[in-house]
This record gives C-alpha cells, structure tokens and sequence, in this order.
C-alpha cells in the first residue's frame, strides 16, 4: 500500500455543507470506509435542491429522487451528522486539522423527536413545517422527508414556553439548551456549502420590491411544490388566481459589468432551469398556459440539454424571445406589462403576462467569504473557490477540498461529480477507518423453516398522526383475531429508540417468526425495522409494513371511521403477507481488487493515478502506441494554463507509478463474469498477442474525437481550418497569424444539428480563447465570431466580454440562414446577415474558422459498448445510470465513465469526474464482496418454455436462455425490477421479496372477510 | 449588403466617436432599446444598431442615420445598460461627430423645431392623448403669430440662416 504517509491512526474528513454535494462526498467517504463528520448550518441536510419541485431535464420530484440519498446519509455508520453547526475556527494543516465547531441549539432531543408534529399543531409561531415564499424565513423541517426527521424550535418567536414543553408527548422540547463548541481533528476537509441565491431588489427596473406577482425562479419553484407554501397549486402572490400567461426574464444578476446589475459571469443553470418551469408549469397546470423565456443567449450545452430545449420549442409551446426587457410595468388590469424587440424582428411589442419570474442566479454572500477566510482558502474575484483545471477540487491550502456551487456556478450532474472527485481527494489524506465492530455482535440468526407461524403485528399510534385518525385499539384486537397472529399490540411511536427495543425484546420473548408494523411508509422505514429483526435473531426478510400512515389517515383525515374500516383491510393484507415471508439470503460476491482504466487521455490518466495513489493495482489500456489521447493537440486552457506541461506531468506520473500497468497499443476484445470479478480480454501490440487480466471495477475514459464534417470548404480551402487545428498553429507559427487581416470564426459547425444533436459545450469557450490569442500575436486583426447562441458558462463570460473588449465581434446568425463561405482566390468571400443593423455583411477574411466540436469514436464507441454491454445515448455517448444524481456510474454496477465519453467536456470537466470515478470504485471495492440484495429473479426451469419474452423484456439484458434450453437469470446481474416476472407467461420467473403468492395472499386477506 | 470591402469602413471608429471603450462592451441585449421612449419614433431610434454601427466602423451609414437626433435624454437607457456602455452619452457623441464631420449637416430636429415649433414627432401620441382624453398637445404651431416670431428668432442663427433653404417652403 502505498498512501502518502500520513497520521497512523485512522483521521476523519470534514464536510461542511450538507446539499447534494456534500452528500455525495460523505456517502463516497463513509462506503469506502472513512469516518465523516457531515455538518450543515440548517436544521435538516439537503440544501438548496430540496427547495425545488422538479428537476431537469427528467422534469422528475426532486423530493423522490433525493429522498433514499438523505436516508442513505442519515442511515450510514460511518456519518456524523450534525445540524445547526458552523465552523469558527481552524489551524493545523493537511492531515491533521484542527476545527472548532458550534452547533446552535435546536432544542429538540433528536433521540427523542418522532417528527409527529403536535408541537407544529400547538404552537404554529415558532414551529413551522411547510417553507413559505420566502425561503430565508426561519423553517425548521423544510421538507416533508427531511433528515434528520426531526423539527427544531425558534425560542424567540414562542410566546408560551411551559405549554410548547408541555405539548410533546414524548418530552423532547429542551428550553435549555446552550450553544456547543467542540474542538476536533480532521484529516481533510470538502467545502461543499453550496451558493447564495442573487436578491433581485436592487435592479429596480424589475420591480421585484413593487409588484407581488414578480417572483425570482426559486419561489416560483416553491409555488410549484407540493411541499410549497400554494400546496402545490399555481397561484399569483397577489390575488390567488391562476395565471394565464408567465414571462421569465433571464440572466438577473448575472451577466453584468455594473455592479448595479449584479455579477459578471453566467449563473449556468438558470436557462435550464427556466425551461424546466416553463414545461411544468405547461404539464402541469394546463398546456394553454403561455410561457415566454426573454433571453439573450439560450446556453443548453449539457449532456441531452439541447435536446430538451428543443422540444421545450418544438413540443412544448415555449416560446423563447432575444431580448433583455427591462420595461416593466403595471397594466390596468393587475397584469405586468412587458415593452421589448425581438432581436430578428424591427417592431416593438408591449404584452401583458399575469405573472413575471427572475431567473437570478448563484453568488458568494458574506457567510461564504467568512468561511473561505476561515480556511485561508484563495478565492477568485467573485468570491469562488480557486482551482485549476489540473487540479479541479483542491483548493490553495492542501488538504482542503471543494464541490458544487462553492467552486463556480454549475448545475447538479457537476455538483454529483465534484462531490465525489472531492471525496477521492480526502481519501489520500485519510486511511480507512477500522470495520465496525456491529456486524460482529449481532446473535446468530434463527432458522425459522418448519416452525409453526408465529406472527406479532405492532401497531404505531404515531401521536396523533395515526391515533388522532384511527381507532388504534380496535386495529390492534382486529389484528389480534387474524390467523397465525399470536400477539397483537399497540407500540405508541413504533421508531422510537424505546419502542424499537421493546419490540426487538418482545420477538425474542415470544419466539416470533414472522412481523407486521402497523406504521408509516416502508420507503423510509422497512431498512430499519429489517435491521430490527436481524437484531432480534431472525431474518431480516420476515417483517412487513402495513402503511397506516402515509396511506391512510392522512389521506382521509375527514372520514375517520372509513380510515379505520381500511386501517383493518391493511392490516389483514400486512398478516397474510407476513405469513408468506420466506427467509431471504443477500447474494454476495467476492470482488478483485484491481481495476481495468480503458483510455490513456487525461481521463483515463487521471483516474488510473488516483486509484493507484489510494492503493489499488490498475491496468491502463491504450489503443494508441502512446499515452495522452486528445489533449495533445491541446496548448492552451481558456485561463491559459499550459496544457502541454500539465499532460506530460500526468504521463511521467502513470509511467512511474508501480501500481499502474500500462498497456498501449492494445484493443479489447473480450469481457466477461460477473461484477466485482470481471475478466477482460485484449490484443497488444503489432503481434497482436492475447492478454487476460481479471478485475472488479471498470473505468471507462474512451474519449471522444474531434469532429471535421465537411462544411463550409473544410478540407477544401487551405484557409478553412477548425479551431482545434489552431491549437498548435497559434503557438509555432505567428508569423502566419501576423499576416490575418480578417478572421472568421464560425459556431456550431456539426453541432446542434439533426445528426449531432446536443452541444459540443467547448467550442464557444474555444472561439474566444483563439480570438484572444489571434489578438495578442496581431492586435490588428478584425474578428467575426458568427455563433447561435454564445455559451460561456460560469466565468468563461468573463474571457467573452474581454473578447469584445478587445474588438471581437459577436454576430449571431440563424441556421436556417447560415453564414455563406466562397473561395475568393487564397482568401475566402464570407457573407452573413447581422440581425442587429438588419442587413447582411460581405467581407474578405484571409481565414476562416470553425468550431466544429466533438463527435463520439462511433468505431471504437459502438464496439466497446457491444462488449461491455452497456447502454449508449442517441448521440453514440455512454449513457449513465442517472443524468442528475449518478453522472459517473454507468447503469451497471461495478462500470464508471469519465471524461469525453460521457459527452464533451473540458480538461478541468474530465479530471473531475475522472476522480470522481476513483472515488466510485473504491467504495465499490471497499466492501470486499458484492452484496447483491434478495430482490432478485429466480426461475423455475421446469416451467420454462424458452419463449424469449424475458430475454425481450429484461431493461438490463440478463436472461438468457442456456445449454438446458432454459432462461437463466444470474443473481448478480439482476436488478430485481420485476419486469420479467410479470410478462413470463408460464409464471416460471418470481421476483425474490416479492413474489406472486405474498401479492395474491395480499389480496385474499383483503377479499377473505368479504366473501365469507 | 454592406460590403465592408466596398464600404467606407474606419476600423477604431469607436475612438473617434466615444471617448471610451464601454461601447465595446456592447452585447446587443436590448435592455436600452427596450425601456427608449424614442424607440416610438418613426423610424425608431435603436441605440444598439448605433453601437453596432460604430464598431464596425461604417462611416458613410452612420453619418447618414438621422435617428440619434430622436433621443429625449430622459437616461433609461443608461441606467439598464448592464454592460455600461452608457446608450445616452454615445447617442449625444454621435451627434457630436456627425456635425464634426459633415459641415453641412442640419439635424433633422431642427427642420422640425423651425417648422413645428416641436422636436419630437408627436403624431402617434396624439391619438393616445385622445384616446385617454387628453387636450390638444399646446404646441406653438396653434399661434401662427407666435410661432412666425420664434422662426424669425431660429433664423438668426448661423445653422439656420446659412442653410435657409432647408426650412422655408
């Protein structure tokens, strides 16, 4: 092994901030094996995203999405959680880091808190659950799934102390409670504290202080939550009523030089997000909404992004307007009346809209400039973190870390991947924690099979969330009458610390074999009563959730006596369920310890090191005779980092490190067994000799190419190049440059286009790049950039307003009429139309250039994913397991992607997620086995017709049919959706947990008292 | 088409024009044109399409633009500009430059003022002023005494008297 040497004994990472960032971190850090302490200054971990109601591009709740993410972080042995908390002070250095904490008093005992909600009933002032508009108004369980599940309480706003404590049943209220202060020492740190959202009030021709019904895009989110102040309806602020037509204005407080108008850079999220809420105000509220999105630049340029925007166009209705109104006025009628001029058009239109959304962006408030002072961390004008792009998570003080919003503006896919790229960082500075000793004191497990049913059925009162609506003492006699039910009683809030210890002694005293909670939602509850019954000596599989809660009395809080009538029909249901749980065993697997890196560019490079620098043994395969891929013909980062240097520090780096093996010149050609033993076959070098190497995680950094559709004389021209060919140009023959009176560049050239549908994301940052170096060689020179939307994201727009500082022109053209490029002897004859003089220019321009991109290796794409059978998008890119929440993980288990076969990205972009896949495999590898779950699909051969349709059915393709002319579904590859088993027309497949006799005994338990 | 190799084209115009570079900060949002009283004249005054002209430097198109003489100085725009580019100070530094450059030049608002007595072409504002109930607009015109001694007045002036035969008939 070889980590950098640091403290001997196991350290622990800090991460402060608990949004999704911050949460991938801790959950990264604690599955391979660190200790964390996650700390967040709110009442509950979630941070921003849990503010929202749906997300892109899936247009997916949020709340659905992130939810099993909270559970899994409150769930985790390895994760101290602490609300309320801040850091105040730090000295040491990497690897031994001494912090103060404090942590605000929320008194609430959070062992003792339920979340039932009677101190919320009684005393509404101080303890409010639902978040108003105003999300900086104190709230204290800002979601209905928040964790911890736990409210918290605003002394000042409470006008009875002595009844709020009075009113918790379980005594939880601590009047008490003092701040703490804890002194700790961490062996790293992640800053993952997100952003602050910009505050449209000073830009007073928007008149967001004057007019209610202008919103910015985060409290429209909140009107538009189920969780929101309207409960989920569309309603104007200001009278109620549903709006008919909603305007958003782009890019408010963002994009500015003015201080007046906020910051200068792009906020990067906010076109999507505008779209996102246009289309669900259209889906959800009626398609004959109108919604209008005033822009200037639309900058769609992530993976399926532009795909979106255009459907947002096309099938959607959005209408999408090029002007940056600032007339707003009051109309007569209440409505908000907007003045503007579509950029292509010549006439000017006044609309009224009933409501008008900001879409206002990211910035770094005072609270962030006080934590980056405290931790002496460099941050850029702005107030961001400073990074480079060789080094996209670390910060200027070693050891500490940063992800998300901190670093620069950008969306959730680039939070996901920096969270986990950060927790890959902090694992090098921090060993593994010893196992946890948990596991080992469990009792042995009883095998229950041939014992006679003995069912205990527990019933949650819940305070009055279920014993304010149900009869709960006439549920527990009638699930005492049940078969098999040999105990039947009520548990009060069944969760409880207490509660769980009494149930755990009762199944132990009563030898109980099978278990019915009467409760709330086995989404957030099942894991911890299964872990209950593996602590009361049997199998975890045996217990089951009749759901009173959630599906019951607060859905029919007005009709309690038909609740109750239900309450018994679920119970019964929960019995007979019971009575046909079987005791399931988790598949497991033993896994290799090595890893397969396929691609040598900086990706593949990058993960390949941080893997070895952690300790695991890694095959680095390379096509070509050489290490670097793409980047080589690279010499110049936007910020103007050498990229040359960067690229040969990283391939001495690979070639020395002992734990890499590097092989170049080879293909793949073989692959099989199962995840966590994998064995991958492939031919090296000139001869072609066949090589087999055997391990447990896979990499994929396949890179992409560089695109040269043959448009606009490319290729046949010697003045037509691509941007990319000037790379090497610009730095060895200036001399050429210096003769460049006009240049041309051109936008989107292959890209956006109905081949090559989404955005290549480079190439707007590249035109400005060269046009800036073109102008330093030849500060004579007159630049055209003819683009369609100009697209620098985050502080790139910084570099675009340089450009025009410096003279570059920015035309926009429309593709449907392009620019038009003609040979004009040695020069080229351009000529294209500019919507803002309303005329078309003619020129000469002695070089035309074109950003054309990049395209996937379709070759090597297409036959890697044959091989590695794994999904790849429209567009020939490798598809992840969830664009949003799982940007590295590919959809099956143990198989990770990093850099440009995802989809186009850049250096810092690459490297980012390339330890971001690092940080993936070692929480893979860190559990030694696969656990594979018991929800997987068996079949029963002697059923089997070989018909195929679960060969056809299966998402996943696993089944296939084997030598006995049988379908065969390995456990392992399974992911227990169900799919199979419900279209299998002999009834030959069951899904494991939830098979067809546990479903129909359901039923019958439902139909059973009826009929008789 | 403008044919920038045919055209008279100065390419550090903007120099010559502005005193400073915030025009090329310019990246043709819309703010000014959107919030510019003027815009309702006919032809509209498009701050922006000035910006544009001015940085490609098209001498002879800018020199013949009548509209920066539209401009009520009311300073909208220049307050919305996010780019400071300040809309207000280039549209009086284009008029500045065009009488630097064309001796001859008589600014379309002075034809205006000596024939009607008012800059600014107010006929569509005239209908909204009925429409709202509004009076008629007291414009000097109303008193042909009154306006005949103020042209009498106009036309002691150099710019006037020198080119006379641009404001009689």
């Amino acid at each position: 092994m070889t980590h950098p040497e640091t403290s001997k004994t196991p350290g622990k990472v800090l991460v402060v901030g608990g949004g999704m960032g911050g949460i991938r971190t801790a959950l990264d850090l604690a599955e391979s094996g660190r200790d964390v302490v996650l700390i967040d200054r709110s009442a509950s971990i979630g941070g921003l995203m849990t503010q929202l109601d749906r997300t892109f591009p899936t247009n997916n709740c949020d709340l659905c999405t992130l939810s099993p993410h909270l559970s899994e972080a409150g769930r985790a042995l390895h994760i101290d959680l602490r609300t309320l908390t801040e850091v105040t002070a730090v000295s040491g250095g990497a690897g031994s880091f001494q912090v103060t904490l404090t942590t605000a008093p929320r008194h609430i005992d959070l062992d003792r808190c339920t979340a039932c909600g009677d101190c919320l009933r009684a005393h509404p002032e101080c303890v409010t659950f639902t978040p108003g508009l105003d999300h900086r108004a104190p709230t204290c369980m800002r979601y209905p799934r928040s964790i911890p599940q736990a409210y918290s309480i605003d002394l000042a706003r409470c006008s009875d102390l002595e009844d709020l404590v009075a009113c918790c049943p379980l005594g939880a209220i601590r009047p008490q409670e003092d701040p703490v202060v804890v002194q700790e020492t961490f062996g790293a740190v992640v800053l993952s504290p997100g952003a602050d959202v910009y505050d449209p009030t000073p830009i007073a021709t928007l008149g967001y202080s004057l007019f209610p019904d202008v919103v910015t895009s985060l409290e429209y989110e909140r009107i538009l939550s189920a969780s929101g102040p309207t409960g989920g309806k569309l309603q104007r602020p200001s009278d109620g009523s549903a709006p008919k037509k909603v305007a958003w204005l782009q890019c408010v407080g963002s994009r500015a030089r003015r201080s007046e108008h906020g910051h200068s850079y792009c906020s990067s999220a906010c076109c999507m997000f505008a779209i996102k809420e246009a289309i669900v105000t259209k889906e959800r509220f009626g398609a004959q909404i109108e919604t209008t999105i005033f822009n200037m630049d639309i900058r769609t340029s992530g993976k399926g992004y532009e795909a979106y925007y255009q459907r947002a166009k096309d099938e959607s209705g959005i209408r999408f307007v090029r002007c940056r109104t600032q007339n707003l006025t009051a109309s007569a009628d209440g409505a908000l009346a907007l003045r503007y001029l579509p950029e292509d058009q010549d006439a000017f239109l006044t609309e009224n809209f009933d409501m008008v959304v900001l879409s206002t962006g990211f910035v770094v408030g005072p609270r962030l400039r006080e934590l980056a002072d405290i931790f002496g961390v460099d941050t850029n004008d702005h107030g961001f973190a400073r990074t480079d792009s060789f080094h996209p998570v670390s910060t200027s003080r070693d050891g500490v870390f940063v992800a998300g919003l901190f670093e620069g503006p950008k969306d959730i896919p680039e939070t996901m991947v920096q969270g986990s790229a950060a927790a890959c960082m902090a694992t090098g500075l921090v060993p593994a924690a010893a196992p946890r000793p948990s596991d080992e004191d469990l009792p042995p497990e009883r095998d229950v099979t041939g014992e006679p049913l003995r069912v205990g059925v527990f019933v949650c009162e819940c305070g009055e969330n279920i014993g304010g609506v149900l009869d709960v003492q006439s549920l527990v006699d009638h699930a005492g009458r049940l078969t098999d039910v040999v105990l039947s009683e009520n548990v009060g809030y069944g969760c409880s610390a207490e509660s769980m210890e009494h149930i755990r002694a009762t199944i132990a005293r009563e030898g109980l074999n099978r278990v019915l909670i009467g409760g709330c939602s086995p989404r957030t509850h099942l894991a911890r009563f299964q872990d209950l019954l593996r602590r009361a000596g049997i199998n975890r599989y045996l217990v089951d959730i009749a759901n009173l809660r959630d599906q019951d009395a607060w859905v029919h809080r007005t009709s309690p006596e038909l609740a109750t009538a239900k309450g018994r029909d679920l119970l019964s249901m929960g019995v007979a369920a019971a009575r046909q749980a079987r005791p399931l065993a988790d598949h497991t697997l033993p896994m290799s310890q090595q890893v397969l890196v396929v691609g040598g560019g900086v990706a593949g490079m990058s993960a390949a090191l941080a893997l070895a620098e952690r300790g695991l043994r890694v095959h680095l395969v390379e096509r070509e005779a050489r290490l670097g891929g793409e980047a080589l013909k690279l010499r110049r980062t936007l910020e103007g980092e050498d990229v040359r240097a960067g690229v040969k520090v990283l391939v001495e780096a690979t070639e020395a490190q002992d734990l890499i093996q590097v092989h170049t010149s080879a293909i793949i050609v073989d692959h099989s067994g199962l995840p966590g033993k994998l064995k991958t076959g492939m031919q090296v070098g000139p001869q072609l000799f066949y090589r087999q190497i055997e391990h447990g995680a896979t990499v994929l950094a396949t890179g992409a190419m560089a695109n040269r559709p043959s448009l606009y004389l490319l290729g046949q021209h010697e003045a037509v190049s691509t941007q990319h060919d000037m790379e090497s140009l610009l730095e060895e023959e200036p001399t050429q440059v210096l003769g460049w009176s006009k240049v041309v560049m051109i936008q989107c050239v292959g890209s956006r286009t109905p081949e090559n549908p989404d955005c290549s994301r480079i190439c707007c940052q590249s035109a400005v790049k060269n046009a800036l170096r073109i102008l330093r060689i030849n500060p004579q020179a007159r630049i055209w950039v003819l683009y369609r939307d100009l697209r620098t994201l985050g502080m790139q727009e910084n570099a675009y307003a340089q450009a025009r500082q410096q003279g570059v022109m920015f035309v926009r053209y429309d593709p449907g009429s392009p620019p038009q490029v003609e040979a004009d002897g040695e020069a080229l004859r351009v000529v294209f139309h500019d919507p803002i003089l309303g005329d078309d220019i003619g020129l000469r321009a002695d070089r035309v250039l074109l950003s054309t991109g990049m395209v996937p290796d379709e070759e090597a794409a297409e036959e890697l994913a044959r091989i590695f059978r794994l999904p790849r998008t429209q567009e020939g890119y490798l598809l992840e397991d969830h664009r949003k929440l799982r940007p590295v993980d590919l959809p099956t288990m143990g198989y990770y992607v990093a850099g440009t076969a995802a989809s186009p990205k850049s250096i810092k972009e690459s490297i980012a997620q390339a330890q971001a896949a690092a940080s993936r495999v070692q929480t893979l590898l860190a559990r030694g086995a696969i656990n594979l779950g018991a929800a997987v699909a068996r079949v029963d051969s002697s059923r089997c017709a070989a018909c195929l349709v679960c060969v056809r059915a299966c998402p996943y393709d696993v089944p296939f049919i084997n030598a006995d002319g049988a379908s065969q579904i390995d456990p392992a590859l399974c992911h227990g959706c169900g799919v199979c088993a419900a279209e299998c027309p002999a009834k030959a497949i069951s899904l494991q947990q939830f098979d067809d006799e546990q479903i129909l005994a359901k039923l019958e338990g439902l139909f059973e008292r009826r009929t008789a | 088409m403008i044919d920038l190799e045919q055209a008279e084209v100065i390419p550090d115009m903007w120099r010559e024009v502005f005193e400073s570079e915030d025009i090329r900060f310019c990246f043709n949002c819309g703010s000014c044109i959107s919030v510019c009283p003027a815009s309702n004249a006919d032809p509209p005054l498009l701050i922006r399409r000035l910006a544009r002209m001015v940085l490609l430097g098209l001498e002879d198109e800018l020199l013949d633009e009548d509209t920066p003489w539209s401009c009520v100085s009311c300073s909208k725009c220049e307050e919305v500009c996010p780019m400071g580019v300040r809309p207000f100070e280039l549209g009086l530094a284009i008029r500045r430059w065009q009488v630097r450059n064309d001796e001859t030049r008589i600014p379309p608002s002075l034809v205006e003022l000596y024939k009607e007595g008012y800059t600014q072409p107010v006929s569509r504002a005239l209908e909204t002023r009925a429409a709202v109930g509004l009076g008629e607009l007291p414009t000097i015109d109303k008193d042909p005494e009154l306006l005949k001694a103020y042209q009498k007045m106009l036309m002691a002036t150099d710019v006037v008297s020198n080119n006379d035969y641009m404001f009689k008939g």
